[in-house]
């Protein structure tokens, strides 16, 4: 990604040639990623032969699950459920977390406040909040999205104290003596300096996210990905279960995607350059 | 260009900076002990001495980043008055410029780093852009105003911290080894510039170097300072010759061998510190 932002500053050549090296580069990696993609399949088609479709459905199984979930309008509001979820509770984990991470990051005796609980609740699994979720939130919506939230923020937090105490000493100094004071440093040095950890850790908390919302949905929910996996397995439907985990990798992949062109169109100087 | 007398008197715009029996600890180190010094008003005083000898500290006890608190450790004992005012922290009449350009804000172009004091103060608009263009074109970075940081030269990184600090109109400048990363030419190149630069805004400057020639060429008077721990000043030297300078004159050369001898020796202590 730098090397793209790079290339799109550095205006080396004439743009014709640009767009030319652009494409060549581009479908090379199409090329790649097909090439990837096809040898999954054919591994996938192998290992099937072996089988059976209960213990292991082939690609073709797989596809006619798909489209008979996609038919019924199943696989559709799974995905819709799973991605709302994860969306709200991650974006309330980003909220949160940021906030407290340029916090925790400036004063050091916050961080020495929160810094025991931050260090205690990272290594508990989600997965062991299921049930207390439940019971205290209910069997709704609300307790996936506090477990969503629950494994986003601290990665966030983590990420952003990170990203402030590596803001170099030197740009503080010199912000104080261009006439900032400590809420003009903050938000024209620190934050903007902050990005990059602040968007790994957005990244990290997405891949959480995702690994949390299975665990989230297979207790008490009617709808999601998590709960169709989870509900496949009850019926037997081994490659609706390979549909879920396909389709939550492939979701995944997107929203890893958009966040990456959110932050190449809006945030690229700040990632870039520094 | 009229040339500047070395004849304080005259100068009005800069402000004078005073260090009264300045000790400045480190925890338990003693970076600096007892110095004593008045640079006088638009006066340009270059700072000399080995390594870790306590140039730059005394330069950010003026720069007001020693408060002993937090980000700014470092206590400071005596007084240091700037127009006669104590030193309580940093401030846009005294401008620094560092030895790295990472004290660039990388994410800015060359504009907006230089709009970002300016901004703090309220300016914006036409008056914004009219000011920026001036210190811009003022260190000869007008085709490279919209560029990065990291897509400029050295040379042209420490034109951008010269023209931020400038656009502020500071009454004194302190300087870093502003010049300590560049390679002989650039160097040179620099030097007449911030002589050009200080002529032009009478601004008192303080300027921290390793490099002898450089402190001949640059200062009105030259200081060397004793090794650390516990440095202070050794000795100061007016530099009586006419601006631009000369390095190969017969005077400049007797300058240096003079601040060569002092250095030296002072070299030498810490080395015999450290051996024992």
């Amino acid at each position: 990604m730098s090397t793209e932002v790079t290339q799109k500053y550095l205006a080396s050549g004439s743009a014709a040639q640009d767009r030319k090296w652009w494409m060549v580069r581009h479908l090379k990696s199409a090329g790649v990623f097909l090439l990837s993609l096809a040898i999954g399949l054919i591994a996938w088609q192998l290992i099937s032969l072996q089988y059976d479709v209960y213990f292991f459905p082939s690609p073709a199984d797989a596809w006619s699950a798909f489209r008979e979930l996609a038919e019924d309008g199943t696989l559709a509001s799974s995905t819709i459920d799973s991605a709302r979820r994860i969306l709200i509770g991650w974006g309330l984990g980003m909220i949160v977390g940021v906030p407290v991470g340029l916090v925790m990051g400036r004063f050091a005796s916050v961080r020495r406040l929160l810094d025991p609980y931050i260090e205690f609740f990272r290594f508990v699994p989600p997965i062991s909040f299921v049930t207390l979720a439940i019971i205290w939130f209910g069997v709704g919506e609300a307790s996936k999205v506090v477990l969503i939230f629950y494994t986003s923020v601290f990665i966030v937090t983590i990420s952003t104290i990170a990203g402030v105490m590596g803001v170099n000493s030197l740009m503080l100094r010199a912000a104080a003596s261009l006439g900032a004071g400590p809420i003009r440093t903050m938000f024209l040095v620190i934050i903007p300096a902050s990005v990059p950890e602040i968007v790994t850790g957005a990244r990290l908390a997405m891949g959480n996210s995702f690994l949390t919302i299975v665990s989230a949905e297979i207790i008490a929910a009617q709808h999601g990905l998590g709960a169709l996996i989870w509900k496949s397995r009850n019926y037997g439907r081994t490659e609706w279960v390979f549909v879920g985990i396909i389709t939550l990798g492939i979701l995944g992949f997107v929203f890893d995607r958009i966040i990456r062109v959110i932050v190449r169109r809006g945030l690229a100087r700040y990632v870039a350059n520094n | 260009m009229a040339l500047r007398s070395t004849d304080t008197s005259n100068y009005i715009a800069g402000y004078s900076i005073e260090f009264r029996n300045v000790s400045i600890r480190f925890n338990s180190f003693l970076a600096v002990s007892g110095a004593t010094l008045r640079v006088e008003p638009g006066e340009f005083l270059c700072l000399i001495g080995p390594s870790g000898c306590g140039k730059s500290t005394l330069l950010s006890a003026a720069a007001g980043f020693l408060s002993g608190r937090g980000d700014a450790p470092g206590a400071v004992e005596g007084e240091v008055l700037v127009n006669g005012e104590p030193v309580r922290g940093p401030d846009v009449s005294r401008g620094v410029v560092f030895q790295s350009s990472e004290s660039l804000f990388p994410w800015r172009t060359v504009r907006e780093n230089v709009e970002f004091g300016p901004r703090i103060r309220g300016i914006r608009g036409a008056q914004l852009r009219t000011l920026t263009d001036h210190y811009i074109a003022l260190v000869g970075l007008e085709h490279a105003a919209d560029r990065f940081p990291s897509q400029l030269s050295g040379g042209m990184r420490q034109r951008v911290q010269l023209a931020r600090v400038l656009v502020n109109e500071p009454k004194v400048v302190l300087m870093d080894e502003p010049l300590g990363a560049l390679d002989a030419q650039t160097r040179s190149l620099m030097q007449q510039e911030i002589e050009r630069l200080w002529q032009e805004t009478q601004s008192t400057i303080i300027f921290v170097t390793h490099d002898l020639d450089e402190a001949i060429r640059l200062g009105d008077r030259v200081l060397t300072m004793t090794a650390g721990p516990g440095a202070g000043i050794k000795n100061v030297y007016k530099v009586d010759l006419e601006r631009p300078r000369d390095e190969t004159t017969p005077p400049a050369i007797e300058l240096h061998r003079a601040l060569k001898d002092d250095v030296a020796v002072e070299v030498l202590k810490t080395l015999k510190a450290q051996a024992r």
